[in-house]
């Protein structure tokens, strides 16, 4: 027995030492192990490895939440797409093109939007920003990073600073104040401060005009969708167009012009199926049919009888649909008249379905495959011919501009183009071009900013009976629950 | 010693068979027999005598005993303090006893960290649950045995779901983004508390998650013991400051194999919800509102229309059913030599009151015992399988197109039949994209979960009084999801099928070595030390599949044989606790009693700045009435406690302290979807645990020959560094950075008393517990998370803020006169007026107050037991004051605007505002910012006091060799007194699982 006692205490002891020598001399232990994701300083380490990142841009472009967070995020609903807290409603509800049937969209139609009455629209400052962080992020990490090939570094780059810039557009547009960041920082403690809009249109016009020098005319087929030389070009002649700064708006829209685009024959095809390589467009959101990744406008806006499964909510107004000329092939991607999957006649009543982009046969639920169309090249000969008419007044080639778009819309009838005699003078073509605009680039996102300029945006309202819309009102408030983070931030005048 | 042990225990079954055939011999025999306490002493000196006679003897100095005695006698063998067996003598000649401490006694052995102490030696705060407080009836979780057991855990049901989840708080809440329930503690193995089945975001697909600890079966425990100051629980460091609960599980005890059984089976039903619109009212309510915004067209439903809508569908009921509870327990045991075992087998069965909602649940324990001179060891093994079938929920969305089962059951129109003519689901009038919720039943979710854990250790004494141990432990489970949403739901149609398979496994795994000295220093005094090293690594990894496009068009999820995969997500994740740990107990003269603890912890959880915790903790403790100057008849027990210490939480997620990339949403490039990489958030190299200090003061007593005892607390607990997810604005590109700031307060007093206010034949304990919480933020740190950017510096955690609601506009004219809140809602006749409570003139978020907190202030538990011959009553109230809670169903309910889009509506709005209906209680029509917005009009009382359980038993003794037999019949839920307005105080949520009441039936069986 004794025996059995001494042998268990040998074998005791030492598996006592050994166990605590061994835990203690594993410091490392407490390292954590890293899977699945990566960790930040084993990143940017190669060309692809830049390129993924700057693919995050164009991801945030269509999903709204944050772009990381596992929950709460929705995919294809964001910012460029069409759902709740996009730039397509923020553009269009308000003006004198759509509205929308659902009760939930009422604070837009009817200028009642508050700071806190946002809702679901509300995450989109933040979307807007968490674009800008990515690029930022993407701009600090290559910027002299000699891991990565010059080419790479200089394409890369040029992709994120149009991403910031579009970015910053929308939201010097939307809320007019904010903060200027052009670094990844997120100090809790340091939060930042609106600077004069006029600081940020500069650093606007400056990104494009960068990214436009560092970005390539095209790309092989497997790159197609990224920005090139003619996206960032095309964005800054919108942008100063909108800062009224006609002569740079002309200098850019000629550069657009004169690169590799061309009108598209049909005004239909813009917006067809395989729109893929439509020589038209300038800037897209290419489309898969398929959940997240598809093009969802004709969902949002046909009746549930006429596409299957569609919700009817967005609707082109009465008015709007009667501005038409009744020969003009625009008109006719707006349904009044329709025949029911079941092969009843039917008539929307209260507006227009817009079924500008093709209904999708093999589309998945709402989700069809058409590219969607941020920018192309008929609205570049619009800015232009404003750009002129507001430099020169009314002139040839303004008209020729716009005769170009209507012989496409109305077959090339002789009697449907404009003559430069029908114009008086500057204000005259100014009004023309404004509705000439609406038919030519309905529903396209460019609305709002187009009557804010014009200086009808809030005018148009009033006279559609909306009695509170008031000057405050050509920019939005800011969430309210943003301020409530960053009390550094001041509130739009007239919502605080 | 083997061969006649294992004779013996032959011997007794064969006995044991007999019996039961009601075979009896006759003749007298002389019986020889050892008797021995069951950590293997001989008792000398145990008394034996044949029932029912005057004839006995005592055991000698080896504990042997000699008697004769015929084989139909019954001997009963008793010893003090421990309990007494009885045992039919049969054929056996030789006998061995064992016996079993008394429990009984109030000075029992109450499980500690690391180790067991005698009650009346805690010096810190421990709450112990016995297998006999336990609530009958059917119990899926341990969680279901602690609901108010003991004062100051407050146990919320999250879900009434079967097998829903508990949220569990000891003496408060005292953290923001870590977990605020304790760590579980199963027979010496701590259970990760992250969550072992696969969950789903798809809203389709949502159902809260069920309780990680339904894969314990409560019918194999013999007591929980719940550690809650300090002292108790840093022995468990960086993991103790919510409390820990230490499980511990039956093992065997006797030598004799006993048998037991159980069984029950019940019965449940609908305990309340929401009386809606039926269609006749949904139709004439629908036209009223639409009239009223758009009064140039035409009503929606004609008068006939409405004339001929009569009731209409009644759409709970179709959701809605019997639900039955079933379970099924057999348990084993006894001894053998030097090896004690206890096996069970139990099955558990819940099918819910909403239609296809079930739980099935198959579980196995087996736990050994060795103990043989200087060397102890044990395993303690533990298996399930759980089956849920999982019903969904939808998430946070009022109904539409991705709604719930729940609010599109209540919203959807009464004037739908469930099926047209053709035999299809009916569609929404308006937007055809909502589902019909009958059609959300066939959606095929289920979750089947294989649990294996349980430790084995061994221990040996290297030296008299120093015993060193080692105990390994592993926790491995495996969870797999299978989701199909078939083409008759929408959904599913649009995308030709739809399917989903998650998995997760998860494994822990425990390496501990201590080492214990026990010394005795006469004059009743004692030291006890303990030390040791213990390592725990919790793995866990996991896959998601989604895929569209089936090739056949079936409902059965396994015979999907073809579909496209649209995405697999996969998550892998490790956590690693090194720790050292030490304690010592000195009792002095068995009237003081000290106590020191500390536990070092190392978590890869933190920064590299800050690895390591350290918590001391110490506790002293007085037994006065073990002091000679103390002298009182009346008083039996008084003794005095203290303790102070730091405790820590480490419960957040992994990587928290890094700055990683994640792969983003998709975008389309080159005609191919493509994924991005973005950061996921900032990094914070000094990321470390919460430190919580905590005082207890505590007194425990008994009075009137034990015949009334119980215990008083105080605690102060103060928790700094607190993790918090620091929301950042929208500018920062992150939604939130992980750090440590501010600091919570708890403090609180708790109460525990039991009265044996009758003995004698007819028999009444009462049990109360009563414990009051005031938790509240000492310092916020600028932390004032969404919806409480205007909370009070020193407010609740728990804290709700909205706005004061004065009363509904009752003309324009009072509007005019009223401050603007056009920066809240644009006000019109009938909606919120709203208080101006900083008096500016306006309404603004400014004007939020708190209005209340969702954790309750005071909560209690009476139970009372009366016990005539046989007959046992029991009813147990359980209490829950001080608390609200935002009841968005109500809100939405009562919202009338969409519902001329098709969504029904609570009955309520029959009152609703109209210039004709001034004193409405519902808002009118044109409420524009919606029922959502927080404010004190739905902003209810959630108080309530409940009859949890009403149980009546009968016990039969020793009926053809079944030595105990009782039968109940249990009530869960009978009725419960509230001021809330919504389905249930307790666990009604914006969606919902409906609340039952249980009725059972049930029997348990000795052999």
């Amino acid at each position: 027995m004794k025996n059995t006692n001494r042998n268990l205490n040998l074998f005791f002891v030492p598996v006592l030492l050994s166990l605590i020598l061994f835990i203690t001399s594993c410091e490392k232990v407490l390292e954590e192990d890293v899977f699945v994701d990566i960790a930040s300083n084993n990143f940017f380490q190669n060309d692809k490895d830049a390129i993924t990142a700057v693919n995050a841009i164009y991801a945030k472009m269509r999903a709204d939440g944050t772009v990381t967070g596992q929950s709460g995020q929705q995919e294809g609903w964001g910012m460029f797409a069409y759902g709740e807290a996009t730039i397509f409603n923020y553009q269009q509800v308000q003006t004198d093109e759509l509205f929308v049937q659902w009760a939930n969209f009422n604070v837009f139609s009817n200028f009642t939007l508050t700071p806190s009455s946002y809702g679901n629209f509300g995450s989109l400052f933040g979307d807007l920003f968490e674009g800008i962080f990515i690029a930022n992020n993407v701009l600090a990490n290559v910027e002299g990073n000699e891991k990565l090939s010059e080419e790479t570094r200089n394409r890369v780059r040029g992709e994120a600073l149009f991403g910031r810039a579009l970015f910053y557009n929308a939201a010097y547009s939307l809320y007019g104040n904010i903060p200027k960041i052009t670094k990844p920082e997120s100090d809790p403690l340091n939060l930042p401060e609106q600077v004069p809009p006029a600081e940020i249109a500069q650093l606007i016009i400056d990104d494009f005009t960068e990214a436009a020098n560092l970005l390539p005319e095209s790309y092989p087929p497997s790159d197609y969708g990224r920005f090139t030389k003619g996206t960032a070009l095309g964005q800054l002649a919108r942008f100063q167009l909108n800062q009224k700064n006609w002569s740079q708006a002309i200098e850019a829209a000629r550069e657009v012009i004169a690169l590799n685009y061309s009108l598209s024959p049909e005004y239909g095809e813009i917006f067809g199926l395989d729109n893929g390589n439509n020589p038209e467009i300038i800037l897209t959101l290419p489309s898969i049919a398929q959940p997240g990744i598809g093009n969802t406008l004709v969902a949002h806006t046909s009746q549930s009888d006429y596409i299957i499964g569609s919700w009817g909510g967005h609707l082109a107004r009465n008015s709007f649909y009667d501005s038409f000329d009744q020969d003009d092939i625009r008109r006719s991607f707006l349904i009044k008249d329709y025949t029911t999957a079941g092969g009843d006649s039917k008539t929307v009543s209260n507006g227009a379905m817009i079924i500008k982009y093709e209904p999708d046969p093999n589309r998945v639920g709402p989700w069809g495959g058409n590219d969607i169309v941020l920018h192309r090249l008929g609205e570049v000969y619009l800015t232009l011919a404003e750009a002129l008419n507001e430099e020169i007044g009314p002139n040839m080639e303004s008209i020729d501009l716009i005769n170009t778009l209507r012989d496409r819309a109305f077959n090339n009838d002789p009697t449907k183009r404009i003559q430069l005699s029908d114009f008086a003078n500057k204000e005259a073509l100014r009004d023309y071009i404004l509705l000439e605009r609406s038919w030519e680039t309905y529903a396209e996102n460019y609305r709002r900013d187009d009557l804010l300029r014009h200086g009808k945006y809030i005018q148009k309202a009033n006279e559609r009976g909306i009695a509170n819309a008031q000057q405050f009102h050509v920019l939005y408030p800011i969430p309210q629950f943003e301020i409530d983070r960053n009390p550094n931030l001041d509130q739009n005048q007239g919502y605080d | 010693m083997i061969k006649s042990g294992l004779v013996g225990s032959i011997r007794i079954a064969i006995v044991a068979a007999l019996l039961v055939c009601n075979m009896i011999a006759h003749g007298q025999t002389r019986i020889n027999g050892k008797v021995f306490s069951d950590d293997g002493e001989a008792l000398i000196g145990a008394t034996v005598t044949i029932k029912g006679t005057l004839s006995g003897t005592i055991t000698d100095n080896e504990g042997n005993f000699s008697l004769m005695a015929e084989n139909k006698d019954t001997l009963v063998i008793s010893y003090l303090g421990y309990i007494t067996q009885y045992i039919q003598v049969g054929t056996s000649t030789e006998l061995t006893v064992q016996l079993d401490l008394d429990l009984e006694t109030l000075d029992e052995f109450v499980v500690i960290g690391y180790g067991t102490q005698k009650k009346s030696d805690i010096t810190g705060s421990v709450a112990s649950v016995r297998e006999e407080d336990m609530n009958p009836g059917p119990n899926v979780s341990v969680s279901n045995l602690m609901q108010s057991t003991a004062p100051g855990v407050v146990l919320t049901q999250s879900s009434s779901q079967p097998g829903g989840g508990f949220d569990v708080k000891i003496r408060g809440a005292s953290s923001v983004l870590g977990a605020n329930g304790p760590l579980y503690v199963v027979d010496g193995l701590p259970l990760t508390s992250d969550n072992i089945q696969p969950g789903s975001s798809s809203r389709h697909r949502y159902s809260p998650p069920r309780n990680p600890l339904n894969g314990i079966n409560p019918q194999d425990i013999i007591s929980i013991e719940i550690l809650k100051d300090a002292s108790s629980t840093a022995i468990y460091g960086a993991r103790g400051a919510n409390g820990v609960v230490l499980i511990t599980t039956k093992r065997g005890k006797s030598q004799r194999l006993t048998l037991d059984y159980s069984s029950s089976f019940s019965l449940q039903h609908l305990n309340s919800e929401y009386d809606m619109l039926n269609a006749k009212e949904y139709a004439t309510v629908s036209n009223e509102v639409f009239l009223l915004k758009n009064p140039e067209d035409d009503p929606i439903y004609s008068a006939a229309q409405i004339n001929n809508a009569g009731e209409g569908t009644h759409w709970i009921n179709e959701l809605t059913r019997l639900g039955t509870i079933h379970q099924q327990q057999i348990g084993a045991s006894g001894s053998y030599n030097n090896l004690k075992y206890y096996a069970s087998a139990n099955y558990y069965q819940h099918k819910g009151i909403v239609e296809i909602s079930e739980l099935e649940r198959i579980g196995g324990r087996v736990n050994i015992d060795y103990s043989k001179k200087k060397v102890n060891a044990g395993l303690s093994m533990s298996y399930s399988n759980t089956h849920d079938r999982q019903v969904p929920f939808g998430a946070n969305s009022n109904a539409a197109e991705f709604g719930g089962l729940f609010d599109n059951t209540r919203n959807w129109s009464p004037l739908l039949p469930v099926r047209d003519e053709n035999g299809d689901f009916t569609v929404h009038p308006v937007r055809s994209l909502i589902p019909n919720p009958m059609s959300l039943l066939n959606i095929d979710d289920r979750i089947e979960t294989n649990r294996l854990f349980g430790t084995a250790f061994f221990e040996y004494e290297l030296f008299s009084g120093l015993k060193a141990k080692l105990n390994v432990g592993s926790d491995q489970s495996n969870s797999e999801r299978e989701a199909l949403i078939p083409l008759s739901v929408i959904r599913g149609e649009q995308s030709n099928g739809e399917g989903e398979v998650g998995e997760i496994d998860s494994w822990s795994s425990l390496g501990e070595f201590t080492l214990n000295y026990n010394l005795e220093l006469g004059n009743n005094s004692r030291l006890d030390v303990l030390g040791g090293t213990t390592f725990q690594q919790f793995d866990r990894e996991g896959n998601t599949t989604f895929f569209v496009n089936f090739a056949d068009q079936t409902t059965d999820f396994s015979k999907i044989t073809n579909a496209d995969t649209l995405s697999v997500v996969r998550f892998k994740e490790r956590s690693r606790l090194l720790s050292y740990l030490g304690r010592v107990n000195y009792s002095i003269e068995d009237k003081y009693l000290l106590t020191f603890s500390f536990r070092a912890d190392g978590s890869t959880k933190f920064g590299p700045n800050n690895k390591w915790g350290f918590f001391p903790s110490g506790a002293f403790a007085w037994k006065i009435h073990n002091e000679k100057f103390f002298n009182s008849s009346y008083i039996n027990e008084l003794k005095i406690r203290a303790s102070y210490g730091h405790i820590g939480n480490q419960e957040i997620g992994n990587k928290r302290s890094q700055s990683l990339y994640n792969v983003t949403r998709r975008a389309v490039i080159g005609g191919q979807p493509i994924q991005g990489l973005a950061a996921l958030r900032p990094d914070n190299p000094d990321l470390r645990w919460e430190k919580t200090t905590q005082y207890n003061l505590g007194l425990d007593f008994a009075l009137l020959d034990n015949r009334i005892y119980g215990s008083v607390d105080v605690y102060n607990k103060l928790t700094t560094d607190v993790l918090l997810d620091f929301q950042l604005p929208g500018t920062a590109g992150f939604d939130a950075v992980t750090l440590n700031a501010g600091s919570i307060n708890n403090r609180g007093i708790e109460f525990a008393l039991t009265s044996r206010n009758l003995v004698g034949d007819f028999k009444w304990t009462t049990s109360a517990n009563f414990a009051y919480n005031q938790n509240q933020w000492n310092d916020r740190a600028g932390f004032y998370p969404e919806g409480q950017q205007i909370a009070e510096e020193y407010g609740p955690l728990s804290g709700i803020y909205g706005y004061q609601v004065l009363g509904l506009f009752q003309s324009q004219d009072e509007i005019d006169n009223s401050p603007d809140q056009s920066a809240v809602a644009i006000a019109a006749p009938g909606t919120f007026k709203y208080a101006d409570t900083n008096e500016d003139g306006r309404i603004t978020p400014e004007d939020r107050v708190l209005l209340g907190q969702y954790d309750p202030k005071y909560t209690f538990g009476v139970n009372n037991t009366f016990q005539y011959k046989n007959f046992d009553l029991n009813f147990f109230f359980q209490g829950s004051l001080g608390k609200k809670k935002m009841n968005f169903t109500r809100a939405y309910l009562e919202d009338v605007d969409d519902l001329p889009e098709g969504f029904n509506k609570a009955r309520t709005v029959l009152d609703r505002w109209t210039p004709n209906n001034l004193d409405a209680t519902v808002p009118g029509a044109d409420n524009i910012l919606g029922g959502f917005a927080n404010n004190s009009w739905y902003i209810e009382n959630s108080s309530f006091v409940r009859l949890r359980n009403l149980t009546l038993s009968y016990t039969f003794m020793n009926i053809n060799g079944v030595s105990n037999l009782r039968v109940y019949a249990d009530v869960q839920n009978l009725f419960t007194i509230t001021p809330y307005k919504g389905n249930d105080p307790e666990t009604d949520e914006f969606v919902q699982y409906p609340n039952a009441k249980t009725y059972s039936i049930g029997l348990s069986a000795t052999f």
